[in-house]
C-alpha cells in the first residue's frame, strides 16, 4: 500500500514587487521540509532574511494522511 | 514540520534571467560562458564585461548595452549606464527581479516534481503561486 503513505506536499510562494520571496511549506514531515526548499533558496541567491519553523504541522500532516486513508 | 522563509532575491540562473528579460520586453538576449565586452552608444567598446547582454540596438538609439555580470559568489550584477538608468531604473530592476524569481522558482520546483496549481497577482502587485506534488 505505497499510495496510502504518500502525502500531498504544498508550497506557497509570494513574490513581492521588489523580488523578495516568501516560501511557505506545509505538510512535509521532518527534515525533508528544509531539504525541499534548499535548491529553491539557492537559485534565488540564498540570502535568507528570516526563517520560522513550527512543529505543529507535523501532526497536521499526519492527520491529513490518516483522513485520506479513512476516506478510501 | 512547517517552515516559512523570506529571501532577498539575487539573480543566479541565466535561463530564468533570459525569461525575465523577455517578460519586460527584451527577447534578444546574448548568453555567454565567458564574459564579453559591452559597447557604448557610439559603438565604442567599454571596459565592462558581462555574461548576459542586451545589445544597445534592442534598447534605444542613444542607449548603451545592458549587461549582467557574474560575481565571484555566483550572483549576477546589472551593469546599466547612467543614461539608461533613467528608464532602466531601480524600479525596473525590481520588476525584473520579481519576474526572475517567478521563473526560477517554478523551474526549480518543477524539476523536483511539483506542478503549478494556482497563480494570481494580488493587490499591490504581489504574485502568489501554489505548487503541489504527491511524494
Amino acid at each position: 500500500m505505497k499510495e496510502a503513505n504518500m502525502e500531498l506536499q504544498e508550497i506557497d510562494i509570494y513574490i513581492e514587487k521588489d523580488g523578495q520571496v516568501r516560501i511557505e511549506v506545509r505538510g512535509v514531515k521532518g527534515q525533508s521540509c528544509i531539504d525541499l526548499t534548499k535548491a529553491l533558496e539557492d537559485i534565488l541567491g540564498g540570502e535568507i532574511e528570516s526563517r520560522e519553523m513550527t512543529a505543529d504541522s507535523y501532526e497536521n500532516a499526519e492527520d491529513f494522511v490518516l483522513s485520506q486513508q479513512r476516506s478510501r | 514540520m512547517s517552515h516559512f522563509t523570506t529571501i532577498r532575491t539575487q539573480i543566479t540562473d541565466p535561463d530564468a534571467l533570459v525569461k525575465a528579460l523577455a517578460d519586460v520586453g527584451f527577447d534578444q538576449v546574448e548568453v555567454h560562458q565567458s564574459a564579453q565586452h559591452l559597447y557604448g552608444y557610439q559603438g565604442d567598446q567599454r571596459s565592462q564585461t558581462a555574461e548576459v547582454i542586451v545589445r544597445r540596438q534592442h534598447i534605444g538609439r542613444a542607449s548603451n548595452d545592458i549587461g549582467f555580470t557574474r560575481r565571484d559568489d555566483g550572483t549576477f550584477e546589472a551593469i546599466i549606464s547612467e543614461y539608461d538608468r533613467k528608464k532602466y531604473s531601480r524600479q525596473w530592476l525590481d520588476r525584473l527581479t520579481q519576474r526572475y524569481a517567478y521563473h526560477a522558482a517554478v523551474a526549480k520546483l518543477e524539476e523536483q516534481g511539483f506542478t503549478l496549481n494556482t497563480e494570481e497577482v494580488q493587490e499591490g502587485g504581489r504574485i502568489h503561486l501554489v505548487l503541489r506534488r504527491m511524494a
